[in-house]
């Protein structure tokens, strides 16, 4: 029964996790990484990993251990000492807006170039 | 009056730094020469406000010495996509004191930056105040990435950077100098034409 139980509560769990994209502009430095860092790691398992900063993009990845809202990613973003401009949720797509949907495929397929 | 004078000389270097970070965020900042060491440690608050404790001593200057409280304040920042420019005002205050006397200082600064993965420029103005006295000096700052890193990678700057003090003999003091920034680790090496050199490293969590 355990056998069945545990597995079932880290599948449940990692269920609620997500991974969210922020546009942040003006991030220049190392110092933006490390600030995004400390105010998402309450909200991650592990910030180095779990918090990942393109400064070419100006966005900040995030693969949070609970949801999170959008007042409470505003925040901390504005704690790092700038400002969310767009959020997009990428295993949340009832709250994406279309505006958030056309940017999340425009990086889709820059992507997709790269590679 | 010339031993505080040499003593200024040195400590725009130490604020021409980001004096505030983000919430929650300690600096400890020090720049050591053969005859100087000069640290800070700073404690921001919240994206717009740090506490600072500072101390510095010069061996060549009659063992000077002060230690200094302050507080920084974050007067506007503006945040373009690919760059971002800041002012910030400054007030330290404390005791200083040499072989031959001591007494009660006072430091206000207002500086202002703009930087973006490139480029970099500072400016600063500062005001010292001592014995009754009121001295400026003014300062500035040019740098450029020869390369852009990413994130957890060793970004280079090349920096030049411009002192100009009232009271020594209206003399411009040019320094050149290289900066590394490697996670929350950055260092700073450079001399200026007097032959003065020095290291600085600040590191913040």
């Amino acid at each position: 029964m355990i056998k069945v139980i545990i597995p079932l509560f880290f599948i449940a769990f990692s269920l609620k996790a997500e991974t969210i994209k922020v546009h942040v502009p003006g991030m220049v430095c190392q110092m933006c990484v490390q600030g995004m860092q400390k105010q998402f790691k309450s909200a991650v398992n592990n910030a180095e990993t779990d918090v990942q900063v393109d400064l070419d993009k100006k966005i900040v990845t995030v693969k949070t251990k609970a949801p999170i809202t959008d007042e409470d990613i505003k925040k901390r973003v504005q704690n790092a000492g700038y400002n969310a401009e767009e959020i997009v949720r990428i295993n949340k797509l009832p709250t994406i807006k279309p505006k958030e949907v056309k940017s999340l495929k425009s990086e889709k397929i820059q992507l997709k170039k790269v590679n | 009056m010339k031993r505080i004078i040499i003593a200024i000389i040195f400590i725009p270097t130490l604020l021409l730094a980001h004096p505030v970070i983000y919430k929650d965020g300690w600096v400890y900042w020090g720049s050591f020469g053969p005859d100087m060491n000069t640290q800070r440690v700073s404690y921001t608050l919240d994206p717009k406000f740090s506490l600072e404790t500072n101390t510095s001593w010069y061996q060549n200057n009659n063992e000077y010495r002060d230690y200094m409280l302050g507080a920084n304040y974050l007067v506007k920042r503006w945040l373009n996509n690919d760059s971002q420019g800041n002012i910030y005002a400054s007030y330290h205050a404390g005791y200083f004191k040499d072989l031959n006397t001591d007494g009660f200082a006072q430091h206000l600064m207002l500086m202002g930056d703009w930087e973006s993965r490139r480029l970099y420029t500072a400016g600063s103005v500062m005001s010292f105040l001592y014995d009754d006295k009121e001295e400026f000096k003014y300062s500035y700052r040019f740098g450029f990435a020869p390369f852009v890193a990413g994130m957890n990678t060793l970004q280079n700057w090349v920096i030049l950077k411009l002192d100009y003090f009232e009271a020594q003999n209206k003399n411009l003091l040019v320094t050149p100098m290289m900066r590394f920034f490697y996670k929350n680790v950055l260092w700073e090496i450079g001399a200026n034409t007097q032959g003065d050199y020095f290291l600085t490293l600040m590191t913040h969590y």
